[in-house]
């Protein structure tokens, strides 16, 4: 399934209503879909926040690519140039009780709840690649 | 995303149904910041029902915490589902937070 959105943050639900009919197919569990969402949307939300100088109307494009044991997901984007991989591991999540901001929270939760991830920029585009090994194939 | 809010004598349960993500964060933090405003200091969170939370949804409660903090009020947290759950270990808010397994662990601690 390859969807286009906006960079506008309420266009996430979009994906996220595509999504779950999509996933109501595939042999996974509750625990997985739901790790599936927290990525969508902690990668979602972090270009569209922070991907873009401009006031401009940007397209990002997700592809999703199930297979018999597990989920890959794409995101490219035409934002500035920003390697999560090298953030999570240059950057230690600070959360702190009296700190909302806690930069980079999100990249991490990402980090750990899926299995593989991988970063290029290709043609003047971030492309990210999520995997995830459905839980109930890993017992 | 459904805000209940449960009133008891000493204390006030948010139950938070649905996602609590980046569009339905603001929602949840204007509706516990109101009950903080509104003089209550004991506030449980409910995350039975939370689908899945994304860190625009932790971001809120450590900003709730915070202002409910300045006036001498807690913020706790129960019933979280075993997704809720990893992502709060992973964010370490299992350290900054009382969790209970159920509602009436969490208001009994509040007595």
């Amino acid at each position: 399934m390859t969807l286009e959105i906006a960079n506008q943050l309420r266009e996430i639900e979009k994906v996220q209503i595509q999504l779950v009919d999509y996933l109501k197919e595939l042999p996974l569990d509750d625990y997985d879909r739901k790790k599936i969402f927290i990525a969508v949307d902690e990668i979602l939300s972090n270009i569209i926040n922070y991907g873009y100088d401009d006031n401009e109307r940007h397209t990002i494009q997700i592809r999703f690519d199930a297979t018999e044991t597990g989920m890959n997901m794409e995101f490219i984007d035409d934002g500035k140039y920003f390697d999560p991989i090298h953030f999570v591991r240059h950057h230690l999540p600070k959360v702190q009780l009296d700190d909302e901001k806690s930069g980079g929270l999100g990249l991490h939760l990402v980090h750990r709840l899926m299995n593989q991830m991988q970063y290029n920029r290709v043609d003047d585009k971030n492309r990210l690649i999520l995997g995830l090994n459905y839980t109930n194939n890993n017992q | 995303m459904e805000i209940e809010v449960k009133n008891l004598d000493h204390v006030k349960i948010v139950i938070l149904t649905g996602d609590l993500n980046a569009n339905t964060s603001g929602e949840a933090e204007t509706k516990i910041n109101q009950l903080i405003m509104g003089g209550n200091r004991k506030l449980i969170i409910d995350l039975e029902n939370l689908n899945y939370i994304s860190s625009a949804g932790l971001r809120i409660f450590l900003a709730s915490n915070k202002l409910i903090r300045k006036m001498n009020g807690e913020i706790r947290f129960c019933t979280l589902n075993p997704t809720v759950k990893e992502v709060f270990e992973i964010s370490g808010f299992n350290l900054i937070f009382k969790l209970y397994p159920d509602q009436d662990s969490s208001i009994a601690s509040f007595t």
